[in-house]
């Protein structure tokens, strides 16, 4: 089920309705997951058993592991339960990837090998979940958290319908203290919660599907060599969207949590005003960035052993990072350029001591656009389905494609350099802000016109029900 | 260390905040629809697409074996009148048809249901139908195999909503109305301005008709005839055409063996794109040799009196009136002509 559906408006109403009916906190905590398988089988009911095997074998694995007293007995059971998360999620998404792969070496060995067609459906939000999941497991081995004495908390923590299926990837102890006590939203957050349900389909139906995935597929989906401007305004057109898409669910997420009076942490920070990458790493998908770092860039090392090792794992967690995002050689390429540009980052830091950033609103500016710029040309692989058509659009972008016919109308061309602009000058303005006191600062009459004018237009736009394109991570 | 995180809630009157935007949101949403009513949509036109595609495929698994199916592109969509069908035959045809989407995968997908003995009327605008390309709407077949319970639950509501409100029509969006807005582009570059726009209304089992409103409104009508840009296009090759008869004569035979029938339909079309049209596809390399392979029975417009002179506005689809009358004729011809009607005549 995605959030801009009307399936979604009717299942979230009646959740809402029963949550605030004068039921046992217990018997709430059973229709929220209830509800929330609900929620996942709405898509392709079969793959709910996965869900429950990841979170039957995790609750189960972490009791082991808390019970164990010798350090080989814990390092066991974390090894099952990494083996059975990395299992699924390697069978599902990483299979065929795997097999073309094995296919290619042995090839190039002189064995020429057909297997049969890999057509395994990827069960959607998988990657999610089983992060979700095993950072349980992981944090009880490191002594992180203690185990949750109950089965039923743990299945809601994997299985909560906000977050379930693209994000933010939460700890337990983000959520699981909040199943203790009953929770009932009060009506402010409540009507707080409705606005960041009407701002994230604002930025996924109105913004990323209707404003600017029409540009991206034209020029991404383009079978011939473009000029600057299109290859431009199609990559600038993509930063655009996947920025509003995920954004824009994990935004609603959080509203919707809200509206059942629990929290959910921010998993963007207005990203495309970030000077460097550091600084973009705090700002988007910030609840991936920080798993990649407690679970993956600090047990390898961090940065305390040594320059050399930090530039290492830092390559390591940003090439494993890119390849979470999907199946694929040019995710591990994005990944890997945004390895490098933290390493040069870091190289260039160490190297030129600024006692602090010089106020220069230009030289801040000018940082903040090369950062977006180079984001923008990583966002390339990201986008391109292949390395040829990768390469193809960076020519283009570099203006290696002179005289290329042009390929987008004029409408598109507009609709991607206002909304573009707009999110850019949003994400400038905000940096040091949050959407939080920028609200309470405003008048009444201006939060409410501005809420209006987003429901309006997401009616207006009517959004077709497209699918988030996190999902399939 | 746990620690439970809590979300601020930022200090505003909200009581008010929420009656303003719930107000103007209200009064927003109304002005809108009365606004889409004056420009001529109206409540119980529920659309189309492949949702609704869907619920029609499910009724050839889920009917009797003995069926009508209608498969093809716009031409037989637009001018077949369900209720017509039903008068002169008793059965009412489940209407699989899709615009710009040529006939033979549809017509495949039919051939490989084994449950399937009926009849296939294939509509059949030569161009397309011999193209070998999947058309706008080729993933239909994809999505009726792979719709969610979620996807299937979001077509209900959204035909309910539909039959109250105007505004729900995938023309009539927010940026459809942007793009429908002229402006230069550069050198040869296609815009969405030159895509059709709105021609049809939708009722229930996918009964189609000419949008009134492209009969009444000059501005409208011209530009529906300048979006097809008189039909014109490259010749289909020899290769194309044999390619397509060859799958024309599996699927038919697949069918017949069940103790179906096939029978092929070319709808009006009127010049010029009627002339580039048969420039492109001529009728004795095309039709007359799909009809001879396939050893089918075929109704073409130009061979009936009856189907002399209707009303095509856009030069491309029948009014309203004239697919009555349209249908009325060649079901009349298929009574006559085709045996398989007559030996299955519909469950009382």
């Amino acid at each position: 089920m995605v959030f801009n559906s009307l399936t979604f408006v009717v299942f979230f109403a009646a959740v809402l309705l029963f949550f605030n009916l004068p039921f046992s906190w217990t018997a709430k905590k059973i229709m929220l997951l209830v509800a929330s398988y609900v929620f996942y089988a709405a898509w392709n009911p079969p793959f709910i058993v996965l869900l429950w095997a990841s979170t039957v074998v995790d609750w189960l694995v972490a009791r082991q592991i808390h019970l164990q007293t010798t350090a080989g007995r814990r390092k066991a059971w974390l090894v099952l339960s990494l083996v059975v998360n990395l299992g699924f999620l390697g069978f599902f998404k990483y299979g065929a990837f795997a097999l073309e792969n094995w296919q290619h070496v042995i090839s190039a060995l002189g064995v020429h090998y057909q297997p049969a067609k890999w057509s395994i459906v990827l069960p959607v939000g998988i990657s999610f979940y089983t992060f979700h999941s095993m950072s349980y497991t992981l944090d009880i081995y490191w002594k992180r958290v203690k185990p949750i004495p109950n089965l039923f908390d743990f299945a809601l923590f994997v299985a909560f319908f906000t977050q379930l299926v693209a994000g933010p990837i939460l700890r337990t102890s983000d959520l699981v203290p909040q199943f203790e006590k009953p929770r009932r939203a009060t009506q402010d957050q409540l009507f707080w919660g409705l606005l960041l349900i009407s701002l994230g389909l604002f930025e996924k139906v109105v913004v990323a599907d209707g404003g600017l995935a029409l540009t991206a597929d034209a020029v991404y989906g383009a079978t011939r060599p473009l000029g600057v401007a299109d290859a431009w305004l199609g990559t600038l057109a993509f930063s655009g969207q996947i920025f509003c898409d995920f954004a824009g669910y994990s935004t609603a997420a959080t509203g919707a949590a809200m509206c059942m009076g629990f929290s959910i942490p921010n998993n963007f920070q207005f990203p495309y005003g970030a000077l460097g990458f550091s600084d973009f790493w705090r700002r988007w998908h910030i609840s991936l960035s920080t798993w990649l770092r407690d679970y993956l860039y600090i047990p390898l090392g961090g940065n305390r052993r040594g320059d050399v090792r930090t530039y290492v794992n830092l390559m390591i967690t940003m090439l494993l990072g890119g390849l979470w995002h999907g199946a694929s050689w040019t995710f591990v390429v994005w990944g890997f350029l945004h390895g490098l540009y933290l390493a040069v980052e870091r190289f260039v830091q160490r190297r030129v001591t600024l006692r602090r950033w010089p106020d220069a609103t230009g030289l801040r500016f000018l940082v903040a656009m090369l950062t977006f710029a180079l984001v923008n040309v990583a966002w390339v692989f990201f986008r391109a389905k292949t390395f040829g058509a990768a390469s193809g659009m960076l020519a283009g972008m570099f203006g290696l494609h002179s005289g290329a016919a042009p390929l987008l109308p004029t409408v598109r061309m507009i609709e991607t350099v206002v909304f573009v602009s707009g999110i850019v000058a949003v994400h400038l303005y905000m940096r040091n802000r949050t959407v939080e006191t920028v609200t309470a600062r405003a008048p009444t009459w201006a939060v409410g016109t501005a809420w209006a004018l987003m429901m309006l237009t997401v009616i207006f736009t009517q959004g077709s029900a497209d699918g988030f394109i996190y999902f399939q991570f | 260390m746990d620690r439970a995180f809590t979300r601020e809630v930022p200090k505003q009157a909200w009581s008010r905040v929420a009656v303003l935007a719930f107000a103007l949101t209200l009064v927003g949403t109304l002005g809108w629809e009365l606004r889409m009513r004056s420009l001529g949509l109206r409540a119980g036109d529920l659309g189309d697409g492949p949702a609704h595609w869907a619920v029609e495929r499910r009724k050839v698994d889920e009917g009797p074996r003995e069926q009508v199916v209608l498969v093809g592109d716009s031409r037989i969509l637009f001018d077949t009148d369900l209720d017509i069908w039903k008068e002169l035959t008793g059965r009412r045809p489940i209407q699989l048809a899709l615009p710009g989407t040529p006939a033979p995968a549809f017509l495949t997908d039919i051939a490989d249901d084994a449950h399937f003995a009926g009849l296939v009327v294939v509509g059949m605008l030569e161009p397309l139908y011999f193209s070998g390309r999947g058309g706008l709407f080729g993933k239909a077949i994809e999505y009726a195999r792979t719709e969610s319970p979620s996807q299937r639950a979001g077509h209900q509501l959204r035909v309910r909503a539909s039959r109250a409100l105007a505004f729900l029509d995938d023309a009539y969006t927010l940026f459809s109305l942007v793009e429908q807005i002229d402006m230069p582009n550069r050198g040869d570059v296609h815009g969405p301005y030159g895509d059709p726009w709105k021609l049809s209304e939708f009722s229930d089992d996918r009964q189609t008709r000419m949008w009134p409103r492209i009969q009444t409104d000059e501005r409208l009508r011209a530009h529906a005839i300048m979006a097809w840009g008189d039909a014109k296009g490259p010749p289909l090759t020899g290769e194309q055409i044999a390619k397509a008869i060859d799958a024309a004569k599996r699927d038919c035979t697949k069918i017949r063996a069940r103790g179906g029938d096939v029978v092929f339909l070319r709808p009006p079309s009127i010049n010029p794109n009627r002339a580039n049209e048969e420039l492109r596809a001529p009728r004795a390399k095309a039709w007359d040799a799909l009809l001879r392979e396939t050893a089918s029975f075929g109704v073409h417009f130009e061979d009936y009196p009856a189907m002399q002179g209707l009303e095509v506005p856009e030069r491309s689809h029948l009014s309203a009136e004239s697919a009555k009358l349209f249908t009325r004729a060649y079901v009349t011809e298929l009574v006559k002509q085709v045996p398989w009607l007559a030996a299955h005549p519909p469950a009382r």
